[in-house]
């Protein structure tokens, strides 16, 4: 097999690296950006989409697909607790209506997933410890002003059942591995 | 043998799985044996992509690079934004707090998820709607909302399908086979609640497809993503603990739970039966199962009401208890007489209480949940993890005035209903303020002319 050049690969990376830094774009804005005759473009994306780098929303906008989060965690074990911890904290954020975070729990720690996007300034942490029990996760929470004492006491019961669920995963995944 | 058509494409999208496969980072050497690429035609795609920073090159080895770093930044940004997005759809930016009076919170069991199912097609998804019944107006307002979920997505969704299977089990595993030789990639399920229909999904499934109960799940597991629904349990409970609370633990008190054959109708007179028992002094006059029928409620609280005093009447959906509400209206009861009443939902019955002076105490079964159904079979088929049962929120809703000690009201029932909406409205569809479902129209893969699946239903009935 030969490759007869390396337009494609340059514009699969071309695509790939504008989805890196604004989600949401369209297979006609990306081929007016990167001057890639239309029917490259949709043979490319084809392929990215059924690879699972990219994924459909709606209107015919591209975000990045599951398999270029993977690719972007490679080498680190934290990648296994970013798709679940999604999960995790979007139930926890509506169940408590606070602002959640979860934390690789590394020097310094790293945002694996938050809502909303930023720092948090939490008022509760609780570990997340693997089947060792060492603290490889943080779950924050910054409950919401005028909170009762009721749902404070609510938000700290739902971030104990966020790293119980998540540590049920770890224990779950480390039997399987 | 590699494959003839394979291009440089394809192998730089295998190149980049198998250096993530490998942890980020293999020998060149290893690589091109693995992926059966020619070394110089290797060199020349992991250059390219070394390019623009998703690779770093060193003597014989290639690792991830850090623009695929800002893949997990971007990733985070977006999930942020997806969030907001479902959340400002639904209407309902509040917490859960239904959920926190019940007290019994302290003892619920870890959050389960369900992995990622990947849609592996490139087209855009095939959804197939199979609905148990189209017998009430919440179930209207349930394909409203899915038909709203579908329509949200755009060109994300080829088609979406609906078939409504008027309460029967053998019609609906009919439908579910007719939706499976049309295609679909996933599909949303408010099941009979029968083993028949298990085993349908059940082969569905192992076909392939996505699948996400919706209201009503299935008997046993049969490997779906996941069910969604409402808290029953809730709804059993504080409507429950209100009644009894309002009449201070004595008098007479008739029931009115839904359609008997219904799993959440069951769950929900289960809960509340707990509670009543707490209080010796409250008598049950009748358990009647309603279907959800206004006219049949309406005929059980009349005979009722000429045979004894009640003192509370227990519904678990207003969709009902209108009828019951109405019944002693026609009895000649004054307002501010008739004896208080449970059940939330449905425009008409809040309207009624107010109007009539009825303390009233409701938690809606929220019809949102045909969104939330739609986005989670999305998320599923996008490479997102789900949970296995997602509970949408609802409030506590009461007239005003009509507190109790243990139950205190997260919305007014006053603050709640529409008095410019018509009676058959049920409330927290998710479609937005001007919802009504007369008037429903909407575009969306698989429909003609804006008519919902409601409508042409109707027309095929008649």
């Amino acid at each position: 097999m030969s490759v007869s050049g390396t337009a494609g690969v340059r514009a699969m990376a071309a695509i790939l690296a504008t989805l890196a830094e604004q989600d949401h774009q369209t297979v006609a804005g990306l081929c007016a950006r990167h001057q890639i005759p239309r029917s490259t473009a949709f043979q490319i994306v084809g392929k990215l989409l059924s690879a699972g780098f990219l994924t459909r929303q709606g209107k015919g906008r591209l975000t990045l697909g599951p398999e270029a989060v993977r690719l972007g965690y490679a080498g680190s074990d934290l990648a296994q607790l970013a798709g679940p911890g999604e999960a995790i904290l979007s139930w926890l954020r509506t169940e408590t209506g606070a602002d959640v975070a979860l934390l690789a729990n590394t020097q310094p720690a790293i945002r694996l997933v938050s809502i909303p996007d930023r720092p948090l300034a939490h008022d509760i942490e609780v570990p997340v410890c693997d089947n060792r029990g060492n603290p490889v996760a943080l779950v924050q929470v910054l409950c919401r002003k005028g909170a009762t004492r009721a749902e404070s006491a609510y938000a700290l019961h739902c971030c104990q059942r966020a790293k119980e669920s998540l540590e049920t995963y770890l224990e779950e995944t480390g039997e399987q591995s | 043998m590699a494959d003839k058509n394979r291009t440089g494409v394809d192998m730089a999208i295998e190149l980049l799985k198998a250096l993530t496969n490998a942890g980020g980072q293999s020998r060149t050497s290893e690589l091109t044996t693995a992926l059966d690429i020619p070394r110089p035609s290797l060199h020349r795609i992991s250059k390219t992509l070394a390019g623009e920073g998703f690779l770093d090159l060193s003597r014989g080895e290639i690792s991830v690079g850090p623009t695929a770093g800002r893949f997990v930044d971007r990733r985070r940004q977006q999930f942020d934004k997806e969030y907001q997005r479902r959340i400002s759809a639904r209407g309902n930016k509040r917490p859960s707090r239904a959920s926190i009076q019940t007290g019994d919170w302290q003892f619920s069991e870890p959050v389960k998820l369900s992995a990622p199912h990947v849609n592996s097609g490139n087209r855009p998804l095939r959804i197939g709607f199979s609905n148990a019944s189209l017998s009430n107006p919440w179930r209207i307002a349930l394909v409203h909302s899915i038909e709203y979920g579908a329509a949200r997505l755009g060109k994300a969704v080829e088609r979406l399908s609906v078939r409504h299977a008027d309460d029967n089990s053998a019609q609906q595993c009919q439908h579910i086979e007719e939706l499976l030789s049309e295609g679909v990639d996933g599909l949303i399920v408010s099941g009979a609640g029968t083993l028949q229909v298990d085993d349908c999904i059940r082969s569905a499934v192992e076909q392939g497809v996505t699948v996400v109960f919706v209201d009503r799940g299935p008997v046993a597991d049969v490997g779906a993503s996941s069910f969604v629904t409402s808290s029953d349990a809730i709804i059993g409970q504080m409507t429950a603990l209100w009644l009894a609370e309002t009449l201070k633990g004595q008098g007479k008190l008739l029931l009115l739970p839904g359609e008997r054959s219904a799993k959440p109708a069951k769950l929900r007179l289960a809960e509340a039966m707990n509670v009543f028992s707490r209080f010796p002094n409250l008598e049950i006059l009748d358990i009647a199962w309603t279907k959800w029928s206004a006219a049949k409620a309406r005929e059980i609280s009349t005979d009722w009401i000429g045979k004894s005093r009640i003192d509370g009447v227990w519904c678990d959906s207003g969709q009902h208890g209108i009828g019951s509400l109405m019944a002693f209206h026609d009895a000649g009861f004054a307002d501010g007489t008739i004896p208080p009443h449970t059940g939330g939902d449905l425009n008409g019955a809040y309207k009624m209480a107010v109007r009539h002076k009825v303390p009233l105490g409701a938690v809606d079964y929220p019809p949102a949940m045909g969104l939330v159904a739609v986005e989670t079979l999305h998320a599923a088929m996008s490479g997102q993890w789900v949970q296995k049962r997602i509970d949408v929120p609802s409030d506590v809703i009461l007239t005003k005035g009509h507190a109790t000690a243990s139950v205190k009201p997260t919305l007014w029932a006053e603050d709640h209903l529409r008095w410019d909406l018509p009676d058959d409205l049920i409330l927290h569809a998710g479609i937005g303020e001007s919802y009504s479902p007369g008037s429903f129209r909407i575009n969306y893969p698989g429909n003609s002319y804006n008519r919902s699946a409601t409508q042409l239903a109707k027309v095929v009935q008649s």
